[in-house]
């Protein structure tokens, strides 16, 4: 007998519900993915020159060995790490502790729920502008308000030690609303049931937090983090519109450097093979990072 | 009491948890006070925009940063005239409306059934569909370039609506997954052997419950969708240019157009707070869970 | 399906009651205005008697402006054309036009480019060829050949004129780096704009002598510092190469003009203004119209400094011919800029496009208005009557008729771009002490020959 004979009638049509319920999610994502990953990757392994399509020739792994020559590429590597693991550990932090502080009945909450999104909703190109400006040397806007209060002040996006702290201040500014709300949303969700129980179980403000808040919202505090993790290292925009890699290249994130690299020097085999190590990258990340926490659930 | 009675009584709950907060009054406790100062303070680059935004040109291009000036409508005037922005917010605005719907109602489908229906490979597809975020847009704009030219969906709505929406399905999935997971089983349970379809269960009972996510997923994939500058520079030219692109071409090698600029940035946000603020309302604690008992 | 409202739940998927109708009808309208929009432009209007060209330009002051400036003239002179031009921020029209030439688009009659791109699309046979249309019109040639610059005109031809090359592009507009200084400032300091690099370096020297920096120029990771040594390199009698024919193309970078041009820079890093080290165009600008600048020994050409709308300093910004290496090859070799109108051979509305082109180079012979029109609105001409007639305008007019016949382009092959960001990216690590200057110069000199060699220079 088969096994779909033996099968009950209705656990035939659970298997059918749900394929139709993702098969249309899974078969879009399907066929929009398939041709520029495999277009890229067949870049990746040749000679592709955007200035020189004439001399296209398969160049087997050498695009991804000559970037271990590259001290850019290294360069670039370490900054993104740097780069994504502070700003989404920041986030995190913060994005939590301002979620408690928003998860409050009192009047005009929901007013400030509003309003801490706007960061979120201005467009990157537009906010690394504006900290471009209030970072910049000599006629920036923090270095006037610093030297009008006598503090020392520093070079900021210019300058070696700063451009990269600077950077990741402007994505912290920039993204740990998002974290807050969706955290907030998450804590929201939280049955009033369950919170009072643990109020009547005599349990602190902070120990309902740790205890019962925490490892309820812990599904979506572990997508966020994900998400952020993942955004960091592609992150394009904000760099590029706010030092561009510099000086120097200290701020040269891989995605940025990939971009140089194909579309100001034209290769845009290596371009792509930085883009597959940007994707490796992600790939360990997210599996060490969902491998450590099954571990602990 | 059945899953069914539970869900008719949600909306009165609700409504009584909304009209809640209306009798609230604000207490200057520390963290009430401490809430405002921290979203009050966070938000000063903001008001240096507003601020920009109304000050003549000359102003702007000081060596010294102006607080004290005559505020003019100037720079929003020439945003109009100058810049086609009407059209420009149209185009954004239609874009990723149509966008955000059709990535929500794939999203909250496939979801459902990852989360809840035992799928073969739940898990390995699941993860697959997260890697799609993996690679650098960077990476992509030239062939979809090329086959987009072949489609001939350059420069049109379809064309970037078709990009966005699998750009962001992975994400809303991963989130709508998320919070799907913190619904408790019971009240499931309880509808299928009330003897309800997945679909009507879906629709009737389990939406309700995790709106707040739905609003959390949709603002979002909303403000992805908005911002999105990369694909939108590669794949329109002027009949469908979104508000990110043409916020670029402020930044002229002469000088930042920093008043248009700002102007453009006040104008983008606006609607978007809007929204945000109607959507409040459902990110609003204890919805329906208490009616399971 | 019950009485309940629309999908998702009572309340709608966006908390307003969403009936299914309002749902369709959003996205009927999303989809309808997808397919208007694809329709539309799809087929552009081809009516039996009217043409339609699209012309891409840079956005912004120079290019975008000037053309819409004269558009109403065109207008008026050819009711029949209809062209729609479309603006792009400039720091983006490589990688697009790159792109769109890649894919062998037709959607683009004109392209309003910079003439630093125009040796690829050369290459690869994208680019119409304008001599024919030329001889076409031999009084508009005669007018051209005489009041545009050779050199400049070269830039758009595949080899210069004197080699038997075809032109491919025409430039309404032209620039080159210049030596800018602030008149006010060098009075009170009793300074001259520098004749030699040393010169430059102690008006660098006293104008910081207060404590503050004045002094910049662009030294961005890439283009903008592969300009700054570039020109270094040719002002002290050196340059990219020992000979731009077969048998050469041996990069000459780590000599002895290279080492001079390393140190000049060297010496004058100290004194330049913290942002230089990173800036761009915008940057520099910036710094220059708000006073934070006011000596920039090498920068690009611009009339927003001369234009009170942008800045407080319009009547004091004055420009000098760069300076020239304090050696005896020294000589003033200033980068040329400046983007030139280009016609993709995929244009199905060639000659609409062609007179769209003439008209824009127009400037005073045809017709007063135009080159007018052209300089009123932010525009810098290539044509030398142009220059002259509106020095008073545009006071930096002068320094740029002073400029242009000692100015030297970027490398006229396809390897350019690549071959600046590498001197480019070395200059910028030696500029933040990362690499000393003699590695730096070791380091160009072994990619660009990599570079070379990759490309198919040596071979036989």
């Amino acid at each position: 007998m088969s096994v779909a004979a033996r099968l009950p009638q209705w656990q035939r049509r659970e298997k059918l519900v749900a394929l139709l319920l993702l098969g249309p999610a899974v078969l879009y994502l399907l066929a929009l993915s398939i041709y520029p990953t495999i277009y890229s990757l067949w870049i990746a392994f040749h000679n592709y020159s955007l200035y020189r399509r004439d001399l296209v020739s398969f160049a087997g792994f050498d695009n991804f060995t000559d970037l271990l020559d590259s001290d850019i590429f290294k360069q670039s590597f370490v900054v993104t790490l740097v780069f994504a693991f502070s700003a989404v550990a920041v986030e995190l932090a913060l994005g939590f502790a301002i979620a408690v502080l928003l998860d409050r009945k009192m009047r005009g909450a929901n007013v400030l729920r509003t309003l801490l999104i706007i960061p979120v909703l201005i467009s990157p190109v537009a906010m690394g502008l504006t900290f471009r400006y209030i970072f910049a040397p000599t006629y920036g806007l923090l270095t006037y308000l610093m030297k009008s209060a006598h503090l020392p002040t520093a070079d900021w996006t210019v300058s070696v030690t700063w451009a990269l702290p600077v950077v990741i201040f402007a994505d912290v500014w920039q993204w740990t609303p998002f974290v807050a709300l969706i955290l907030l949303s998450g804590m929201q969700s939280v049955s009033t049931e369950v919170t009072e129980a643990a109020e009547l179980d005599g349990l602190t403000e902070w120990q309902k937090l740790w205890r019962i808040v925490l490892p309820l919202i812990r599904p979506v505090l572990l997508v966020v983090v994900l998400i952020r993790l993942i955004d960091s290292i592609r992150m394009f925009d904000l760099v590029f519109v706010m030092t561009r890699g510099g000086p120097g290249s200290t701020t040269e994130v891989l995605s940025l450097f990939s971009y140089v690299t194909g579309f100001a020097s034209g290769d845009m085999g290596s371009a792509s093979a930085i883009a597959w190590v940007t994707v490796v990258l992600v790939n360990i990340l997210v599996a060490v990072f969902l491998r450590f926490l099954s571990k602990t659930a | 009491m059945t899953a069914q009675q539970a869900i008719s009584s949600a909306p009165a709950h609700d409504r009584a948890a909304a009209q809640a907060t209306k009798g609230l009054s604000f207490r200057p406790t520390l963290g009430n006070i401490g809430a405002v100062f921290v979203v009050g303070l966070w938000l000063f680059p903001v008001y240096w925009i507003a601020l920009t935004s109304l000050k003549p040109i000359v102003e702007i291009n000081n060596a010294v940063p102006i607080f004290i000036f005559t505020p003019t409508l100037e720079n929003y005037r020439e945003l109009f005239t100058k810049f086609d922005f009407a059209r420009v917010l149209m185009n954004s605005l239609v874009i990723a409306f149509v966008s955000c719907f059709v990535v929500i109602v794939l999203a909250v489908l496939a979801a459902y059934a990852l989360a809840r229906m035992k799928v073969p490979g739940e898990k390995h597809i699941a993860l697959w569909i997260l890697s799609l975020r993996f690679l650098p847009p960077i990476a992509v704009a030239i062939p979809f370039y090329i086959q987009w030219q072949d489609l001939n969906l350059l420069d049109t709505y379809a064309g970037l609506i078709i990009i966005y929406v699998a750009f962001n399905l992975p994400f809303a999935i991963w989130m709508m997954r998320g919070f799907l997971a913190d619904v408790p089983v019971a009240l499931e349970e309880a509808a299928l052997l009330d003897g309800l379809t997945r679909l009507q269960i879906i629709r009737r009972i389990v939406v309700p419950v995790v709106m707040p996510g739905i609003a959390s997923t949709a603002i979002f994939t909303f403000v992805f969708t908005w911002n999105e500058y990369l694909m939108a520079l590669m794949l329109t030219a002027f009949k469908s240019v979104t508000v990110p692109v043409t916020i670029a071409k402020f930044v002229q090698p002469y000088t930042i157009l920093w008043g248009q600029l700002s102007a453009a940035v006040v104008i983008q946000v606006v609607p978007m707070l809007i929204v945000v603020f109607l959507l409040q309302r459902h990110i609003v604690r204890g919805m329906t869970l208490g009616a399971v008992k | 399906m019950d009485g309940r409202k629309g999908f998702g739940g009572q309340q709608g998927l966006f908390g307003r009651p969403l009936s299914r109708r309002s749902a369709l009808k959003r996205l009927g309208a999303g989809g309808a205005g997808a397919l208007a929009a694809s329709a539309g432009f799809a087929g552009a209007a081809r009516a039996a008697d009217s043409t339609s060209i699209v012309n891409w330009a840079c956005a912004g002051q120079r290019w975008e402006f000037p053309q819409k400036g004269v558009l109403p003239l065109f207008k008026a002179k050819f009711p029949n054309i209809d062209v729609q031009i479309f603006a792009e921020p400039i720091g983006d029209m490589l990688a697009k036009t790159a792109v769109a030439m890649a894919s062998k688009s037709d959607r683009y009659d004109v392209i309003f480019d910079d003439y630093n791109y125009s040796p690829q699309f050369i290459a690869e046979g994208a680019l119409e060829n304008l001599d024919p249309y030329l001889d076409k019109d031999p009084e508009f040639k005669k007018d051209i050949l005489a009041d545009i610059p050779e050199n400049v005109l070269d830039l758009y031809r595949d080899k210069p004129i004197a080699q038997g090359g075809k032109l491919y592009g025409l430039p309404p507009d032209s620039n080159c780096q210049m030596q800018y200084y602030r008149a006010d400032i060098f009075e009170k300091a009793g300074l001259k704009p520098a004749q030699t690099w040393e010169d430059v370096i102690e008006n660098a020297k006293e104008l910081s002598k207060g404590g503050v920096k004045v002094t910049g120029t662009t030294m961005r990771r890439g283009f903008w510092a592969g300009c700054a040594f570039i020109t270094l390199l040719r002002s002290h009698g050196g340059d990219w190469f020992d000979k731009m024919e077969a048998g050469g193309w041996k990069p000459q970078l780590d000599t002895d003009e290279g080492h001079k041009a390393m140190d000049v820079l060297v010496r004058l890093i100290p004194y330049m203004e913290p942002t230089a080290l990173n800036a761009s165009d915008d940057e520099a600008n910036t710094a220059m119209l708000n006073g934070t600048w006011t000596y920039a020994p090498f920068e690009w050409g611009g009339s927003s400094m001369n234009d009170p709308k942008y800045t407080k300093f319009a009547d004091v910004w004055k420009v000098a011919v760069t300076a020239k290496g304090a050696n005896d090859k020294g000589r003033h070799a200033p980068h040329m800029g400046g983007l030139g109108l280009i016609m993709p051979v995929y244009s199905h509305n060639k000659d609409a496009a062609w007179e769209w082109i003439k008209f824009c180079n127009s400037g005073d012979k045809q017709d007063p208005a135009i080159g007018k029109a052209w300089v009123e609105n932010a525009g810098q001409p290539a044509r030398i009557s142009l220059l002259k007639k509106y020095t008073s305008v545009r006071p930096y007019y002068a320094g740029m008729m002073e400029s242009l016949p000692v100015a030297m382009r970027f490398l006229p092959i396809p390897e350019s771009n690549a071959l600046y960001e590498i001197v480019g990216t070395e200059i910028a690590a030696v500029a933040i002490g990362q690499t000393p200057p003699d590695q730096a110069l070791k380091n160009m000199q072994k990619q660009a020959t990599r570079l070379m060699t990759k490309a198919g220079y040596y071979k036989g």
